[in-house]
């Protein structure tokens, strides 16, 4: 199943000038100025920086601050685009050192799906053994599989940029499709080893039998959301990852899909980041997988697949647990949203929450073993210290304590807030060991 | 009988004297000089432990009135009366100085466009942490009651049009609900000061038009006017000195908003 493409141009185009976490972009370009395809716009310094491109051609209409899809307000850069294909000189690298790599792959501004550019996820500063590919989004796995060859030569890259030596791609085992594409793909002229997680055989006991640089496993039918990183490299490593720590400190970095392509089409092509794939699921006329630029509108994303079914009632990006309902679908697709999900004025709840009644249904689902019930009516309380100490920072943030909660608690946001709340007090809780 | 009866009384009485004259000693060996001050001052306190004095509660700021020499007025509830006995108590001088009251600075409430509804945890910080204000003004009162809860005095009251208000006969000045505001809209302000501007937004006029028919546009109408020289538009945002002020009322006769208030 191949990508839906935009055949309209958007009216305008709206470019955050921050599309992960970390620093914002200076913008480089003026208010008139004509810019091309692929050309820098955001530039920024330090260490923790993803640049930039324009993937349209066209004018500057302004540089003013526009909601993006995680409803904050951003600096953004917005375009009037044109109907040309005027790029800049796309000089691809084919043989480039492994320092090299990283450098062209900082430069195109390849940022991971769960925010942290790419550069950084594969040379965090701990000794990294294996390279994690998550492949868990049925509908954007099955969305690259035409480029099967490009997104495993991207991800060899990838392991060759990172000085990593081994690299696992994780898929669902229910994801049929994928399944068999990858038993059919090649590296090297070999074919690729397809194995399933079960019981104690986890990624090391596979790479032990063969000597294979990239192997594929189906993890089971979990899909991993950007926060659920510690449990997937737990999952599919074997290695349990105590509380308050974090997949590097057990020798683990984590990709996505696009952003194999984004190293191929870098390295190959010599193209800065400029698209990736999103889905788009709910009630619009014809739900699938989009290929999408950066900083087209949601609107004409919605558009291109047929429009809404009715009148929405609420548009959600990246998800429906967790995910934020923008409230303005002129905002654009940034380089950190992977689907988005409309849902009909019926389908939308609206729960009045009301006191806890101790079930404890939300510890018993925990997948991190906390105490959502505990942590969140600390949050508030206002007594943010108490929160860290049951480790409200370990939460991956999956929805499930709140999907299951008879009493309707927002328990998510308040353990987000107590989240929030602790990084701004920089309180760093002492990571305590866990038995197992 | 008899003997068993007059026994047990006779070394449990035994027993008592023996031990309360251990305590005694214990309490005499181990005693801890407090300086009764401390319990004299913290007896004058309101003793409603708010934190309005920045220190733990009425005890510690007690203790700091007396041994680190924080000021005899450090508590903002009790007011003058509580700054003269303490102030007698510790052999200082108090002056009487002009009670503050927090104060709103904003007039957008309904006038100021909505954009979404909210749902979820009440406040206004856990809002505005999941996404940008739910008012089109970034700078304006959200109405979500942050401040209301925050006051422990009850001073505070969501109004109709969507604004906290404020009664002076039960707040205390102690200050929670201004820390609690994450978009500064409370501040503290006495009432001999008379002239204030409701509006806290930095953006450029057009945008403030856009989105709420109350808000500061910067036209610095009110700083040419003025015969004091005392209002100033810095940053799109009219703001005035209140020491220059003279309170006549000329600023607030041309705002075209009609967002500058005399009292």
């Amino acid at each position: 199943m191949s990508a839906i493409k935009l055949d309209k141009l958007p009216e305008k185009v709206i470019l955050p000038l921050k599309q992960h976490d970390g620093i914002a972009c200076a913008p480089l370009v003026k208010k008139g100025e004509e810019v091309v395809i692929g050309q820098k716009i955001g530039d920024c310094e330090g260490s923790d920086l993803a640049y930039v491109h324009s993937p349209y051609c066209g004018t500057v209409e302004s540089v003013v601050e526009m909601p993006n899809p995680s409803g904050k307000r951003v600096l953004s850069v917005i375009i009037n685009p044109l109907e040309c294909a005027d790029s800049v000189d796309f000089v691809p690298e084919k043989d480039a050192s492994p320092s090299r790599l990283l450098e062209i792959i900082k430069e195109a501004g390849i940022v991971e799906y769960y925010q942290k550019p790419t550069y950084l996820a594969l040379k965090p500063g701990e000794r990294i053994d294996t390279l994690i590919m998550n492949a868990t989004f049925p509908l954007i796995a099955n969305a690259y599989l035409d480029s099967l060859d490009k997104v495993l030569e991207g991800f060899r890259l990838m392991l060759e940029a990172g000085g990593i030596s081994r690299g696992a791609i994780v898929i669902r085992a229910d994801d049929k499709e994928s399944i068999k594409a990858f038993k059919n793909a090649k590296v090297d002229g070999k074919p690729l080893i397809v194995a399933p997680i079960i019981g104690k055989r986890h990624a090391d006991y596979y790479f032990e039998d063969s000597e294979d640089e990239i192997i594929v496993l189906a993890g089971g039918k979990i899909t991993y959301t950007p926060t659920m990183m510690n449990l997937l490299s737990g999952d599919v490593m074997g290695r349990k990852i105590p509380l308050g720590y974090k997949p590097a400190d057990v020798h683990v970095a984590v990709c996505g899909v696009k952003s194999a392509k984004a190293v191929y089409d870098a390295v190959y092509e010599g193209k800065p980041y400029l698209e990736n794939v999103i889905t788009v699921s709910g009630a619009v006329n014809r739900p699938g997988s989009v290929l999408v630029k950066f900083g087209t509108p949601i609107k004409d994303v919605v558009e291109a697949c047929g429009g809404y079914k009715g009148e929405p009632g609420k548009v959600i990006i990246n998800g429906t647990r967790v995910g934020v309902a923008i409230y303005s679908d002129e905002s654009p697709v940034a380089k950190d949203t992977t689907g988005i999900v409309v849902q009909t004025k019926d389908e939308v709840l609206r729960d009045v929450s009301s006191a806890c009644i101790h079930c404890a249904r939300c510890v018993d689902i925990c997948p991190m073993n906390l105490l959502p019930g505990r942590i969140a009516v600390m949050a508030d309380q206002g007594m943010y210290e108490k929160c860290g100490e049951y480790y409200a920072l370990s939460c991956i943030e999956c929805g499930d304590c709140a999907a299951v909660c008879p009493a309707k608690k927002h328990l998510v946001q308040l353990i987000r807030f107590s989240k929030l709340q602790l990084l701004e007090m920089c309180a760093e809780t002492e990571p305590a060991e866990v038995t197992e | 009988m008899n003997d068993v009866l007059i026994n047990s009384i006779a070394v449990l009485a035994g027993l008592g004297f023996a031990v309360g004259a251990m305590l005694v000693a214990a309490s005499r060996i181990f005693k801890i000089d407090s300086n009764p001050l401390i319990d004299e001052v913290a007896e004058l306190l309101p003793g409603a432990n708010c934190g309005g004095c920045g220190f733990a509660g009425c005890a510690a700021c007690a203790e700091a009135i007396v041994e680190s020499g924080a000021p005899v007025n450090s508590c903002p509830v009790g007011g003058f009366e509580t700054a003269k006995e303490i102030g007698a108590l510790m052999g200082q001088e108090v002056s009487e100085s002009e009670p503050e009251y927090p104060f709103v600075r904003c007039n957008g409430g309904k006038s100021c466009v909505t954009l979404y509804d909210y749902e979820g945890v009440d406040g206004c910080k856990a809002a505005l942490m999941l996404c940008d204000s739910r008012k089109g003004c970034t700078y304006g009162c959200l109405g979500l009651g942050t401040c209301v809860r925050a006051c422990k005095f009850d001073a505070l009251s969501m109004g109709e049009d969507g604004f906290p208000h404020v009664n002076k006969n039960l707040c205390t000045s102690c200050g929670n609900c201004i820390a609690a505001c994450p978009n500064e809209i409370l501040t503290f302000a006495p009432d001999t000061q008379k002239v204030h501007v409701l509006c806290r937004s930095h953006d450029k006029g057009k945008q403030v038009k856009a989105v709420c028919e109350n808000g500061c546009i910067g036209c610095k109408k009110c700083e040419k006017e003025c015969p004091a020289d005392a209002i100033k538009v810095t940053d799109f945002l009219a703001e005035i000195d209140q020491e220059k002020c003279t309170a006549c009322g000329a600023c607030a006769a041309v705002c075209p908003q009609g967002i500058i208030e005399v009292r």
